[in-house]
């Protein structure tokens, strides 16, 4: 059932070294960077204000977590340990659905088996593989951490629950590639799980009570559903000898023996009587004519963006609904607290009203989602390009006509995005008596220029540089905001670090006087680029 | 007027060259069969015909107007099927037809459909992803062909096609040529263009080798003949070359212009099971590919690219 599994290891090993590298540095050196910027930019006083503005607010808490003191480590636990978790998740959920269903819809699978090699082999190198990488990845966040001065107990703590989280999400990635007929909708399908891991922790970190102390607050029940939670529930960098006296705990991760022993063996139990390509949910057959609309470059491009459209609209209209619960809530404990509120106004908070400013918050995590969105549906005309470019552009079907069809679904997908939003956060706040739909719509509608910005940004991939994978797209879309967002952490003189992400150059409507003209600008650029990348698209070969 | 007419069409990747000066002539009504070797420059021809790619050098014209600049207008009355199709994975079969004849805007009738999917035993039910390589195939080659056209620009057109299969495929190619079109019809596969085309042109390392009719090219090549006898059974048989003994038979070859003296030379003597065969198109195709002049030919300065330009 085994034999050839060492060898298979070693090539999911060797085909992986290269992300393998660049994960393991985005890890260590993200979690390395933060603690100096934190370390050097705030002292205790400025730990303990930026934790109880955590604390106080449950959209923050939703976010980032519940605080478990105020040393170094448990501020940098708080705001990044949830992300950490959901990041490793993904990375594990991807890696191994391209070496079980990637590659048997490659069809290098029926190679590999139709050598003298075992049955269970294939699935237990990826599990085999998949342990090491996250293994390295794991110690690598502790040497990183160990490296800025966090005490070691919680230092290999947090590694311990990135590994086993790690480890439970390549086991849910292999799940995923035996229960769904294709890659790419087992990567959608496990990337849901992850983020559903994420959200309940979330919601479970927002439902708690926030007590008196503002430095130590305990999840509510959600949070223990969620393996990223578990990680969050061992709070390894509290201090024992603070007021409330919590101390690293090891025992949360326990929770993991009984989760990975059954997702293993639900994952063999089905790999072992699974035929080579055959999925639990077995693809469908369809329509033998074709819809009436689906005859133009339009309503191809329509069709087959759809699906993912419908699920960025249904996360952002789930955000909208939340936000609507829970705004005011934040805000009664804001208001009912005057030194915070003085807080969070020092920290840049423009806006009297601390709901609009939640609001604002938010939609700047759909705004992300919506770039996501477009990003994802303008680079996808490369992939159409190579499969179909060769049948397609052969009709009468232009060049301009089908690129441009693809652009402008992918733009209308991403406004829709935030469309959602608006509509259910305004639906959802009247119905919680905070009515604002003009602030929402004018907050929303705020963004837009950040998705005209990604859409121009995944054009000019798709048309000047088809050669490059779409990663590039997504490296340009996450480490803009990724630095932006950790900007403050890393001290004043690091401040024009912020200015690196679109999204801080946009207009605040929030603000007594908003300065447009930087929204302005980045739509005029993105039409010139748009223009630049249409003409490339008709001057090029075609990548067929 | 030619359908295709390329001039000395050049195709350079990087430094790489694919095609090398091709004139590829097609006439009205004509199957032209467009034979050559993987990585020849067969599919780079064919896509700068398409418009998919741009020329580096030389003229072509398609239904007399400009491949590239006029591409729409172009692919308004062609249509084409590539040799490895792609389908979109969400999209069934009977979908991607449809899909792709509307596109070249045309609504065929529903019964040269229907007779279409039957000739070629298709489901149009399935997912994309379901099908089998012969499938794919017939789905774009369901989809050309429910297109009425002035010219099929077919490349490798029957790969993974079944015997069964590549009939309908002829019974179809005769079909559209019978009532006028012009075919090119790109294959290695050459009992297929020997079938079907009345004229073919051979490409190797990027030119043209070879065009004419069949016949013509038959009588430019060699007649094979053989019988039964020893070794020096052909002393003084004039004209007769590449002489040799296998199997205890004497075969050798005769240029076009030796045959009647040859014949002369026979009726004169006893030659037990003697046979004369009319050249195949694989010998043609051999005198050119032979195993002793596969490779590359670095000497006249043209380089076949070393990846593999057919993908």
């Amino acid at each position: 059932m085994l034999r050839g599994t060492g060898l298979l290891v070693a090539a999911r090993l060797r085909r992986d070294r290269f992300t393998l590298i660049l994960w393991t540095v985005l890890f260590a050196g993200l979690w390395a960077a933060v603690g100096a910027g934190l370390g050097s930019s705030f002292d205790a006083q400025a730990r303990s204000q930026l934790v109880a503005l955590i604390a106080a607010d449950p959209s923050l808490r939703m976010l980032r977590g519940a605080p478990a003191g105020t040393s170094l480590g448990a501020v940098m636990a708080v705001s990044t340990l949830a992300y950490v978790g959901v990041t490793i998740a993904l990375m594990a959920t991807f890696l191994a659905v391209r070496h079980t269903r990637g590659d048997e819809d490659a069809g290098r699978a029926e190679l590999v088996r139709s050598t003298p090699i075992g049955r269970l082999a294939p699935l237990v190198a990826t599990a085999i593989a998949g342990a090491i990488e996250v293994a390295i990845v794991a110690a690598g966040l502790a040497a990183g951490s160990l490296a800025i001065g966090l005490p070691a107990e919680g230092s290999a703590l947090m590694a311990l629950g990135v590994l086993l989280t790690g480890v439970a999400f390549v086991l849910v990635g292999l799940l995923a590639a035996q229960v769904m007929p294709s890659s790419r909708g087992a990567n959608g399908f496990a990337a849901a799980i992850a983020g559903a891991a994420f959200v309940v922790r979330g919601v479970g970190d927002a439902l708690a009570d926030a007590g008196d102390d503002l430095a130590h607050v305990a999840s509510a029940w959600p949070s223990w559903l969620s393996p990223i939670g578990w990680i969050t529930q061992t709070h390894p960098f509290a201090d024992p000898s603070d007021s409330a006296g919590w101390a690293p705990s090891w025992t949360p991760l326990a929770l993991f023996m009984p989760l990975l022993l059954v997702l293993a063996a639900v994952v063999v139990a089905l790999e072992s009587r699974r035929e080579l390509g055959d999925s639990l949910v077995r693809e469908r057959g369809g329509r033998a004519r074709a819809h009436a609309l689906l005859g133009t470059p339009l309503g191809l491009a329509v069709r087959l963006q759809r699906g993912a459209a419908i699920g960025w609209i249904v996360a952002a209209t789930v955000v909208g609904l939340f936000i609507g619960r829970v705004a005011p809530v934040a805000a009664d404990a804001f208001e009912s607290n005057p030194t915070l509120l003085a807080l969070v106004q020092a920290l840049g908070g423009t806006a009297d009203d601390t709901i609009d400013t939640f609001v604002h918050a938010l939609a700047g995590i759909v705004a992300l989602v919506a770039c996501a969105a477009v990003l994802q549906g303008a680079t996808r005309m490369r992939s159409e390009e190579l499969a179909h470019g060769e049948q397609v552009l052969a009709t009468r079907t232009s060049r301009l006509g089908w690129f441009g069809a693809t652009l402008a679904v992918a733009l209308v997908a991403g406004v829709l995005v935030m469309t959602a939003f608006a509509a259910a956060a305004s639906v959802s706040l009247a119905s919680s008596d905070a009515a604002r739909t003009g602030t929402v719509v004018a907050i929303a509608a705020s963004m837009l220029p950040a998705l005209g910005l990604y859409l121009a940004v995944g054009a000019l991939l798709v048309a000047v540089l088809p050669g490059v994978g779409a990663w590039l797209g997504w490296v340009l879309l996450v480490v803009p905001m990724l630095l932006g967002e950790l900007a403050p952490l890393f001290g004043d003189d690091l401040d024009w670090l912020q200015d690196v992400s679109p999204f801080h150059h946009l207009a605040n409507p929030l603000a007594s006087d908003p300065d447009w003209a930087a929204s302005w600008w980045m739509l005029g650029g993105a039409a010139v680029a748009l223009g630049v990348a249409l003409a490339a698209f008709r001057r090029r070969d075609a990548a067929v | 007027m030619s359908v295709i007419a390329t001039k000395a069409l050049e195709k350079r990747f990087g430094r790489s060259v694919a095609l090398d000066g091709v004139d590829l002539t097609v006439e009205q009504g004509e199957i032209h069969g467009f034979l050559g070797p993987n990585g020849a420059g067969k599919s780079t021809t064919i896509r700068i015909l398409l418009g998919l790619l741009r020329a580096s050098g030389g003229e072509a014209t398609v239904l007399g107007m400009h491949p590239w600049r006029d591409a729409t207008r172009i692919h308004e009355r062609l249509a084409s099927v590539p040799g490895d199709v792609t389908l979109w994975p969400s999209l069934t079969g009977g979908e991607a037809i449809d899909v792709l004849t509307r596109m070249r805007g045309q609504r065929p009738p529903a019964r040269d459909r229907a007779r279409l999917l039957d000739a070629f035993d298709l489901d149009p039910t399935k997912k994309g992803k379901a099908y089998s390589k012969g499938n794919r195939q017939k789905v774009a080659l369901v989809a050309a062909f429910a297109t009425p056209a002035d010219l099929y620009v077919l490349d490798e057109p029957t790969s993974g096609l079944d015997p069964l299969m590549e009939e309908a495929f002829r019974a179809e190619v005769r079909r559209v040529a019978d009532d006028g079109a012009t075919v090119l019809l790109s294959s290695h596969i050459l009992s297929e263009v020997e079938q079907l085309c009345s004229r073919v042109s051979i490409i190797r390392a990027g030119r043209i080798v070879e065009a004419g009719s069949l016949a013509d090219l038959r009588h430019l090549s060699h007649t094979q003949v053989s019988w039964e006898g020893e070794s020096g059974s052909d002393a003084g048989a004039p004209g007769l070359a590449d002489v040799a003994t296998r199997g205890g038979r004497v075969v050798g070859s005769l240029a076009p212009e030796s045959v009647p003296t040859f014949l002369v030379w026979a009726a004169q003597r006893t030659l037990p099971g003697l046979t004369m065969q009319p050249p195949s198109l694989e010998q043609l195709f051999l005198r050119h590919y032979g195993s002793t002049d596969a490779a590359p030919d670095h000497t006249h300065g043209r380089h076949a690219r070393t990846d593999d330009p057919e993908r």
